[in-house]
């Protein structure tokens, strides 16, 4: 193996080994620059090539490699022409070039090189310089070959996204502030079109039956003519209808060649010549197309499919938000229309307690300037008292997220405070995230007022019970429960009134004369309840529990209200043993004197006999005596047994006539009811007395037809009465008044304080009384 | 009926009786013009106290005598003046008269 060939790698070996007869000849001979020059090259690690002579024998380098691909080793030892046929003319150019002294430089060219199964497009950057021979003299070409086809494709695909980023932020910032779905599909659209350079550009809804579509704009390039129109997608052929309902993307590079005249003569006719087309999808149906045109055919590269994927995809989803916006931003304003004009404030709040929303109703009412609402503005209208606890309470509502109720004073737009209750409501979303509150503020201060009223009035009637010095109890009807009572009524029956049961009764209650228990509807209370009656002055027996037994004055009636119903009933009880004590005790005293005063009369009577014995003129006044004495005590007796309060005129009349006559058919009365004052009673009863024993005596009475008729009236306030004697003998009058008449006439009439006239006539003796009746009678 | 036996008993004692008067008005007239010397004047006319009366004696400065069925305790008059208990004798009564005439 010659030196310079050895270590050359790969290369070197083969160099060695090839048969250079009929070219440059063995190794060993080669010249000895042509033997510097190659094994420089076999020893670098740079791809380098030697075209040597005019032909230009292809030497190379193990780095040279990659450049000649599936071509070595063919390619060693080739004239060039015959290795690189394709780039023949290119070589013949540096091979001239170079042979004659000069460099040649050329970066970044692209060849179609035919290194594997196929051509593909290949960049280099080349640096051809010539080998000195032996003279001196350009003997051949030394070649610097560095690959850069994949740099260069980086390069590209970088440039590409930076064009592409550069596309879109253009795209976003000139669709962003839109909010016309229209527009922002015409701005794509423009941009899109003159960006890839495309004929046309145009955008489509769907009809509902997902055939009919109308192109509503489009962008078309100079020399092309808009689309804008109504279409039917079944004219564009089967493929395109299958593939865009199945939401793929519709692409013809070269229509005429791919459909054919016929399935693409919808698109010919309209002179496009390659298309892309998007499909834009919604809830299962084909609702919108987007289509990129060319006017001839053209190859869509990946990127100029990834790039119309993406353009329309972000405009659409743009549409979509614009829309979704605009159907939000119109519920609002539906919302707010409505809630302007409802009577009830309303309000909302955000997910930070921040009040975002007021309705008219509220700034009508509080008299906020607009807006100052908001926020936590609110709270300026709220009476200061109660802004502490409103807070509080919204922002503890707020942390646990659960509705509300808040009592509190507003302010008015006049001045004055109204109790409000304001009612707050979490709000969610969809997905249950907390959005805030929404709520509403009502004036109850007049049903506040009237709670209030009730409350009052309520607690003035427990204080009046209270107050009251007989016990007092209410209860409802029907059930009979007392909820009312006051401290008076235990203290009096030494018991609570709350009801204990019915097996109480043994140990306390109401009693009868047998010290048993009566039956409920003895107490007052009960028969008003159950028989709606009003009872007055219902006297009851009471056993307390401590054994006493006491008195009760019982008032009971139903409480009837305005609108006729009775809801409640009222007792109220006084304790009447004391006083009935008293009554016992006056009638025991007031029998005793009766009793002392009869013994007094008793005695003077039998004074007057022992005096008067023994005179028998006197005997007749003796007689007399008695008889006035006797109607003097029987008068008394009446009026005992009346208490000395009242005796009816009638029995007077009857009693005082009985005991002198028993036969009371000659005796006719006749008038009304009337009840006398003691002192009249028995100046009555002796005045009757006298005239009586004057009629048994001289009078009508002396005879057996005779009578005596009394009659009175109560008419104006005057007692008119008339005692007639009839049917007795003739009366003749006496010459001068006895003490029975003087006693009549003046005593009875002082009595009376009326006049009193007694008349002798003839067919009989007759007395009228005339006298203001007692305002009691 | 008592006054007349009054009555009766300042005549017998040979007195003029003026009136009687069983009301406090027409006593009070009595006591005001009548022209009188002396008077009987019972504690109660007619269930009312006769004081006023009394007081208009006192003033025209006619003595008079207090007639009261009550037993005991003062008359209750503001002023001084005998009392005679009810029922009275003519001597008891005779007596007291011719006291306040003296």
């Amino acid at each position: 193996m010659p030196a310079f060939l050895d270590g050359g790698g790969e290369c070197g070996a083969l160099i060695r080994e090839k048969d250079w007869s009929g070219s440059l000849g063995s190794p060993e001979e080669w010249p000895s620059s042509l033997r510097a020059a190659v094994g420089l090259v076999l020893r670098s690690p740079v791809p380098m090539a030697l075209l040597w002579g005019r032909d230009g024998i292809l030497l190379y380098n193990d780095g040279y490699k990659e450049v000649a691909g599936a071509n070595h080793p063919r390619i060693l030892g080739l004239p060039v022409f015959e290795a690189w046929p394709e780039a023949a003319d290119f070589n013949r150019h540096v091979l001239s070039e170079v042979l004659a002294g000069r460099t040649v430089s050329l970066h970044g060219i692209e060849f179609e090189l035919a290194r594997g199964a196929q051509a593909a497009a290949s960049t280099f950057d080349l640096d051809y310089s010539a080998v000195p021979g032996e003279d001196g003299h350009p003997a051949g070409v030394l070649a610097v070959v560095i690959e850069t086809t994949s740099r260069m494709a980086a390069e590209r695909a970088l440039q590409q996204r930076n064009d592409r980023l550069t596309f879109f932020d253009n795209l976003s910032e000139a669709i962003k502030s839109l909010t016309e779905p229209t527009a922002i599909m015409a701005v794509t659209a423009r941009l899109l079109g003159q960006h890839m350079r495309a004929s046309v550009v145009a955008y489509a809804d769907m009809e509902a039956d997902e055939n009919v579509f109308n192109i509503r704009g489009d962008w078309a390039a100079e020399g092309s003519a808009s689309i804008v129109g109504r279409y039917s997608l079944s004219a564009f052929g089967p493929t395109a209808v299958f593939r865009l309902k199945a939401g793929q993307a519709f692409i013809t590079r070269d229509t005429l060649a791919e459909l054919g005249p016929e399935e693409g003569k919808a698109l010919l006719d309209l002179g496009l010549g390659a298309t892309v087309c998007m499909p834009y999808i919604r809830s299962g149906r084909l609702t919108a197309l987007m289509a990129v045109h060319q006017k001839e055919p053209r190859d869509w590269s990946a990127e100029d499919l990834s790039l119309i994927v993406e353009a329309t995809e972000r405009s659409w989803a743009h549409v979509v938000r614009v829309r979704s916006e605009a159907i939000v931003r119109e519920s609002e304003d539906r919302f707010r229309n409505i809630a302007d004009h409802t009577p009830v404030m309303l309000w909302v709040t955000d997910e930070t307690g921040y009040c975002t929303y007021l309705n008219r109703t509220w700034y009508e009412f509080t008299a906020q300037a607009a807006g100052k609402g908001e926020g936590f503005g609110w709270l300026d209208a709220v009476h200061e008292d109660d802004r502490p606890e409103a807070e509080r309470t919204f922002l503890r509502a707020n942390d646990e997220r659960r509705p509300f109720e808040i009592d509190m004073r507003i302010r008015r737009s006049d001045g004055s405070y109204r109790w409000c209750i304001d009612t707050g409501s979490p709000r969610f979303d969809a997905d249950g995230r907390f959005l805030g509150y929404v709520g509403s503020v009502l004036d109850v201060d007049e049903r506040r007022e009237a709670v209030e009223k009730v409350r009052r009035s309520e607690e003035q009637l427990r204080a009046l019970i209270e107050q009251m010095p007989v016990g007092v109890a209410v209860a409802r009807m029907p059930r009979g429960e007392i909820f009312l009572y006051n401290q008076a009524l235990e203290t009096m029956l030494g018991h609570s009134i709350l009801s204990e049961g019915k097996d109480t009764y043994d140990r306390y209650g109401g009693i009868d004369e047998y010290d048993q228990p009566v039956a409920p509807d003895a107490y007052p209370l009960f028969r008003a309840i159950a028989y709606q009656e009003t009872v007055q002055g219902d006297e009851m027996r009471y056993r307390r529990p401590d054994g006493r037994i006491i008195t009760l004055l019982g008032h009971a009636a139903p409480i009837v209200s305005e609108d006729g119903e009775a809801d409640l009933a009222v007792v109220t009880l006084q304790d009447i043993t004391a006083r009935k004590a008293a009554e016992a005790h006056q009638v025991l005293l007031i029998n005793e004197l009766s009793h002392r005063a009869k013994n007094l009369l008793a005695i003077i009577q039998s004074i007057a006999q022992q005096s008067f014995k023994g005179r028998p003129e006197a005997a007749d006044n003796l007689v007399r005596f008695e008889g006035r004495l006797g109607a003097l005590s029987a008068a008394h007796g009446i009026l005992t047994q009346e208490r000395w309060e009242s005796v009816p005129l009638r029995r007077i009349i009857c009693e005082t006539f009985t005991a002198l006559r028993s036969d009371d058919e000659r005796l006719i009365l006749d008038g009304p009811d009337l009840d006398l004052p003691p002192k009249v009673a028995v100046s009555l009863a002796m005045a009757v007395h006298e005239l009586a024993t004057n009629a048994v005596k001289y009078g009508s009475l002396s005879q057996d037809e005779g009578s005596v008729a009394i009659s009175w009236s109560a008419e104006d306030g005057r007692l008119r009465l008339r005692w007639e004697e009839r049917g007795g003998p003739p009366v003749v009058a006496p010459p001068s008044r006895g003490f029975g008449s003087r006693m009549i006439e003046r005593g009875l009439a002082a009595e009376l304080g009326g006049q009193v006239a007694i008349s002798f006539n003839p067919a009989g003796v007759v007395c009228e009384v005339d006298a203001p009746l007692p305002a009691n009678g | 009926m008592i006054a007349f036996a009054l009555e009766d008993m300042v005549g017998e004692l040979g007195y003029e009786p003026v009136g009687p008067a069983f009301r406090l008005s027409d006593a009070l007239k009595l006591a005001a013009e009548a022209d009188i010397d002396a008077a009987v004047l019972d504690v109660n006319l007619n269930e009312q106290q006769s004081f006023p009366v009394a007081d208009l004696l006192r003033e025209r400065g006619v003595p008079f005598l207090f007639a009261t069925g009550y037993a005991e305790g003062g008359v209750g008059w503001s002023g001084v003046a005998p009392v005679i208990a009810k029922p009275y004798t003519r001597h008891q009564l005779q007596r007291e008269l011719e006291a306040l005439l003296r």
